[in-house]
């Protein structure tokens, strides 16, 4: 008996052939697991890299950079070892094979070190969640989203309203249990307002999450217009790829297409929308409609049109920051005050960009600390108790009881934001999203 | 050699208010006990203030009585003022209260225990307890006497090494004229449960002929009394009435430059007092923005003397006291009988308990009351019934009286106490449960009493009237959750109501808290018939029907959490990352399940989640 805690490894730089492969050993066993595999000691100070040469029996694997890392500053909070080897198919299976017939060490599953960290205190949940977002994050943008909840300032907000919530409840208690103290409950000033206050903070926050939503999954731009306008050229010069089929005949864009690309650090899905004109053609028409859908639901459209006296098409309803552009101006002339654009000689695309990219800040100036649906969900069944608790409070009288059970209701919920509720299921979700390797 | 006395089942050591109910509670379930105690006389005697109940402390009397206890009865006995706490706020937070007349309290509780079979008194001191083989086996009575028993509940309130303080005068002593249990502390301290000290407070109390009555204000009691037992209908005492009177600036000045005099402020005490219940120094050092404090004048009985002023309980020397009194308004010339004074004591670590107040090392050794670091006789005394009862189920080899938080205010004190343990004296309020909605006084019955009845705490003629008010209850919530109306007719009798044509139920309209009970009989004129504490009953739970629905779903949800049952054997040592602190903590409280885990002070989410997915892998293991 004693300590329970796996020795186990992975790969923990990227798939394919690659110059160096990083393999990381985490566990009590990973000291004696190296030693082996060097047939001697490894006697390197702590975060030294040394090289050395690795052993299976009389097989040499790879001559290997070798870190050791000691429990109290590891990640995991284990002792841990990272060999570096050349990445080549051959040295990392082998390698593999040889630490598979330790007896006490195993492949680590999904999340499996971060596991041991969180099990080692090295991380709390909501940096574990933020620790999933920091690894798959693609832009600058969702990496800064993602330290964001990493570096555990969404659990610090949390605790600030909980502090405040329980400040209301101490002050409703005071007002029931010591009524004989002459404790009069100043209703406006300690509960009203300040329900008022942590409701509009959380609310704030739970549109925000809305916005790092959208950062994460990108940034969703429209590209509308009448057929032939020059929408999928405009689209292949901004990705820099032919993805449209670009053809002089008009419906020839008949589907969405959606392409991902990076804007000044944000990921940004710029959709090439099928033309849009009346059809009898019914494949085309089911594309059109699907193109108005999309279009009403991006976050900005762009319209595309041949002169600038041309009508939106009917069907799109222009918001208030949508741009509109006036395409081919590399064969016509240019209207004064209008932007106009050559997807095929690329003038105007620089200004385009930045205009996206202007947008898109304002979007990432909104955001929260989270996207995440649990968190987000919590945050819903706070508000819903305060509203409730406000409620009740048009009839104070005989139901001060009733919002002090609100109240504590809503502590609940945020409690279950610091994770102290219903673990389970928030270890189902979290580990889930881990990659083998981290 | 000594001299063997007599084999009971159950010994109560203390015949304080947690003493009695304990010995009488293992009497109820068929034991042949004892209770001893320095003196019969002093058994019922109430040695704080001359009353019983309040919030939260009004709920375990209902609880107790809902169990077949004594403090609820005795207290109707002797209440001269009963008064509904929050009588303006709903009926879950309020508090049923009343002045006792203390000799007429004394008088009933020695009648009640000197009258019941099978229960003896024993005057004498006990000065040692006779441990064999990690069991109990007895207790040793004046040095010379062996009093064999099964089982052995201590009680002993402020006695474990009590010293009072009146100013800088020190004398040793439980209360003010006895003595301390020296002996029998030494060898509580041997078993190492022993863990801190605490303190309390009285007030002077005061001639009454030398108040002048009428330079105070009055408080009178309640119009309709509500009793404390199930069994009573009205109060047995003439109903008096309390005076009201404040402190003012220069009576905080004087105190203010005594301080240094003060046992409290003067350094001879560094212990905790109660928060709560402050003496008058620390409310004016800690609150010195306030110019005033409320005094209550109560009456310590019907024909007594002596008044007990309540909110100004102090350590100070006597002459001060004298002086600050003298400057409150119709106190100027008040003769002081006695000086309040400080007491200090010792206190065994609730920790060491489990959820039956046994103490987990030793078999057969239960503790109940001040000891375990409560204050008030309520909560004495409720822990002297769970106390009782246990040792008695467990003599008889019968499942363990184990009280929920979800079930009563008895659970929610059990499990504070042997869960996060206590860092000033406990006190009961209905803030402190959680499923506060629930659990009122008025349900206490409905809750308790058919589990009392299955034990043998509960006797016929009460389960008798239980039964009949459930009948009653039940078959009068049909009738009203079946009378149905419309809108319209509920408009004609002047009710304001959506008219969406939608018939509702009697039932949902006394839910309203906007229609008064005239208009509901306006509606349904022989609502009027029903009794009247059916119609309470039936009130609140109509009123509370959402909340309570909510409430119960959470019960469910916490079942599911209480689902995790942690082994006993469970070893803390093996689960990597808890901090050492935590780790012997729980070590100590041993939890039974995740969920009361989950309330040890200090305890973190990922403290919890670790034991958790220990538990899981324990199993997992057990199962592979």
């Amino acid at each position: 008996m004693g300590n329970m805690v796996e020795t186990v490894f992975a790969k923990s730089s990227g798939a394919g052939v690659s110059a160096i492969c990083v393999i990381r050993i985490s566990g009590p066993d990973a000291l004696k697991t190296i030693n082996t595999l060097l047939k001697s000691d490894l006697k390197s100070p702590p975060r030294y890299a040394v090289l050395r040469t690795l052993w299976w029996g009389k097989v040499k694997l790879d001559q290997a950079l070798i870190i050791y890392f000691a429990k109290e500053s590891s990640f995991t909070g284990e002792e841990t070892v990272e060999i570096h080897l050349h990445g080549s198919k051959a040295i990392i299976d082998m390698t593999f094979n040889a630490l598979n017939s330790f007896e006490n060490i195993r492949p680590a599953g999904p999340g499996d070190f971060t596991l041991q960290a969180l099990k080692n205190g090295k991380l709390n949940l909501s940096q574990v969640e933020g620790l999933a977002n920091l690894i798959n994050a693609e832009t600058e943008a969702q990496k800064i989203l993602a330290d964001k909840l990493f570096s555990g300032n969404f659990n610090k907000t949390v605790e600030c309203w909980r502090s405040k919530l329980l400040n209301i409840k101490a002050n409703i208690e005071a007002s029931i249990d010591f009524a004989e103290e002459n404790i009069e409950l100043d209703i406006e000033g300690e509960v009203k307002k300040p329900i008022d206050e942590i409701i509009g903070e959380i609310s704030k926050e739970v549109a925000g999450s809305f916005y790092v939503e959208k950062i994460n999954r990108g940034f969703e731009v429209a590209i509308v217009g009448g057929p032939n306008v020059g929408k999928s050229t405009l689209l292949n010069c901004l990705v820099g790829e032919e993805v449209s089929i670009v053809s002089e005949i008009p419906g020839t864009t008949r589907d969405v297409i959606e392409k991902k690309v990076n804007i000044g650090g944000h990921l940004v899905s710029i959709f090439d929308c099928a033309g849009l004109r009346e059809t009898v053609d019914p494949i085309e028409k089911i594309g059109v409609e699907r193109t108005e859908k999309r279009a009403n639901s991006s976050d900005l459209r762009i319209f595309l049109k041949d002169t600038p006296g041309e009508g939106d098409p009917t069907s799109i309803e222009r918001k208030k920051n949508d741009i509109v552009l006036v395409s081919k101006i590399d064969i016509k002339n240019r209207f004064e005050g209008y932007l106009g654009i050559s997807g095929k000689t690329g003038e105007g695309v620089i200004d385009l960009t930045e205009l996206i990219s202007k947008q898109v800040r304002e979007y990432f100036e909104k955001c929260g600390s989270t996207c995440n649906n649990r968190h987000r969900n919590a945050m819903g069944k706070a508000i819903k108790s305060m509203e409730m608790a406000k409620k009740n409070l048009k009839d104070i009288g005989i139901n001060i009881e009733f919002v002090a059970e609100d109240i504590r209701q809503a502590l609940l919920s945020l409690e279950d934001l610091l994770g102290k509720i219903d673990i389970e299921e928030v270890y189902g979700e979290i580990f889930s999203r881990f990659c083998i390797g981290k | 050699m000594f001299h063997v006395k007599h084999i009971y089942d159950v010994v109560v050591i203390g015949g304080g208010h947690a003493g009695v109910e304990a010995a009488h509670a293992a009497n109820r379930l068929g034991m042949n006990t004892a209770l001893v105690t320095h003196s019969f006389s002093k058994i019922g005697e109430m040695s704080c203030n001359p009353a019983i109940g309040g919030l939260g402390k009004g709920h375990l009397v209902r609880e107790i009585d809902a169990l077949g206890g004594l403090m609820g009865v005795v207290a109707d006995k002797a209440g001269i003022q009963f008064r509904l706490l929050n009588r303006k706020k709903g009926p879950a937070v309020r508090g049923p209260r009343t002045q006792a007349d203390r000799k007429i309290y004394r008088r009933e509780m020695q009648k009640l225990i000197s009258n019941t079979p099978g229960l003896s008194v024993i005057e004498g001191e006990v000065s040692d307890i006779l441990i064999e083989g990690g069991s109990i086996r007895g207790i040793v009575l004046d040095e010379k006497e062996e009093v064999l028993s099964k089982s052995v509940i201590l009680t002993t309130g402020t006695f474990l090494n009590g010293i009072i303080h009146i100013g800088k005068e020190k004398r040793e002593g439980g209360r003010l004229g006895e003595n301390a249990s020296k002996k029998l502390a030494e060898k509580l301290y041997s078993l190492g449960i022993v863990t801190g000290r605490l303190k309390t407070g009285t007030p002077p109390r005061l001639l009454k002929s030398s108040i002048n009555w009428d330079s105070v204000s009055y408080q009178d009691a309640d119009e309709e009394p509500q009793m404390f037992s199930f069994l009573h209908q009205k109060p047995f005492n003439k109903q008096i009435k309390c005076g009201i009177t404040y402190t003012n600036k220069e009576t905080h000045t004087v105190i203010k430059n005594n301080l240094k005099n003060s046992a409290i402020y003067g350094g001879d005490i560094d212990s905790s007092g109660p928060r709560y219940c402050p003496s008058i120094e620390d409310k004016i050092v800690r609150f010195s923005e306030r110019d005033y404090h409320q005094v209550f004048l109560e009456p310590e009985g019907l024909d007594s003397s002596v008044i007990y002023p309540n909110g100004i309980s102090t350590s100070m020397p006597e002459d001060i006291q004298k002086e600050y009194i003298s400057t409150i308004k119709g106190l100027e010339s008040a003769e002081i009988l006695q000086p309040g004074y400080a007491i200090e004591y010792d206190y065994i670590d609730p920790r060491s308990l489990d959820r039956t107040l046994r103490l987990g090392k030793l078999e057969g050794f239960y503790f109940a009351g001040q000891i375990n670091g409560t204050t008030g006789y309520e909560e004495a005394a409720a822990q002297g019934l769970v106390a009782g009862l246990n040792a008695a189920l467990w003599v008889k080899n019968m499942e363990p009286a184990i009280f929920k938080r979800s079930e009563c205010y008895i659970g929610v004190l059990v499990d504070d106490l042997v869960t996060r343990g206590v860092s000033e004296p406990y006190r009961m309020f209905t803030s402190r449960a959680e499923y506060r909605l629930i659990l009122r006084s008025d349900n206490a019955d409905t809750r308790l009493t058919n589990y009392g009845r299955r034990i043998g705490s509960v006797d016929k003629v009460r389960y008798e009237i239980f039964c009949e008010k459930t009948k009653q209850i039940s078959k009068n919530k049909t009738i009203v959750k079946n009378k149905l109306f419309s809108p319209n007719e509920i408009e004609k009798k002047g009710i304001l109501i959506n008219k969406d044509g939608v018939k509702r139920s009697l039932y949902k309209l006394i839910s309203y808290p906007n229609i008064s009970r005239e208009k509901i009989e306006a509606i349904y004129p022989e609502y009027k018939t029903i009794p009247e504490d059916i119609k309470i009953q039936i009130e609140n739970d109509a009123r509370y029907d959402t909340y309570i629905r909510r409430q119960e779903n959470e019960i469910e949800m916490l079942k599911r959490d209480n689902s995790y049952k942690i082994p006993n054997n469970f070893n803390y040592s093996d689960v990597i990352g808890l901090s050492n602190e935590l780790s012997s903590k729980l070590k100590q409280i041993k939890p039974q399940s995740l969920d009361q885990a989950g309330r040890i002070e200090g305890m973190t989410p990922a403290a919890l989640t670790l034991i958790l997915m220990r538990l899981k892998t324990q199993n997992k293991k057990q199962a592979g």
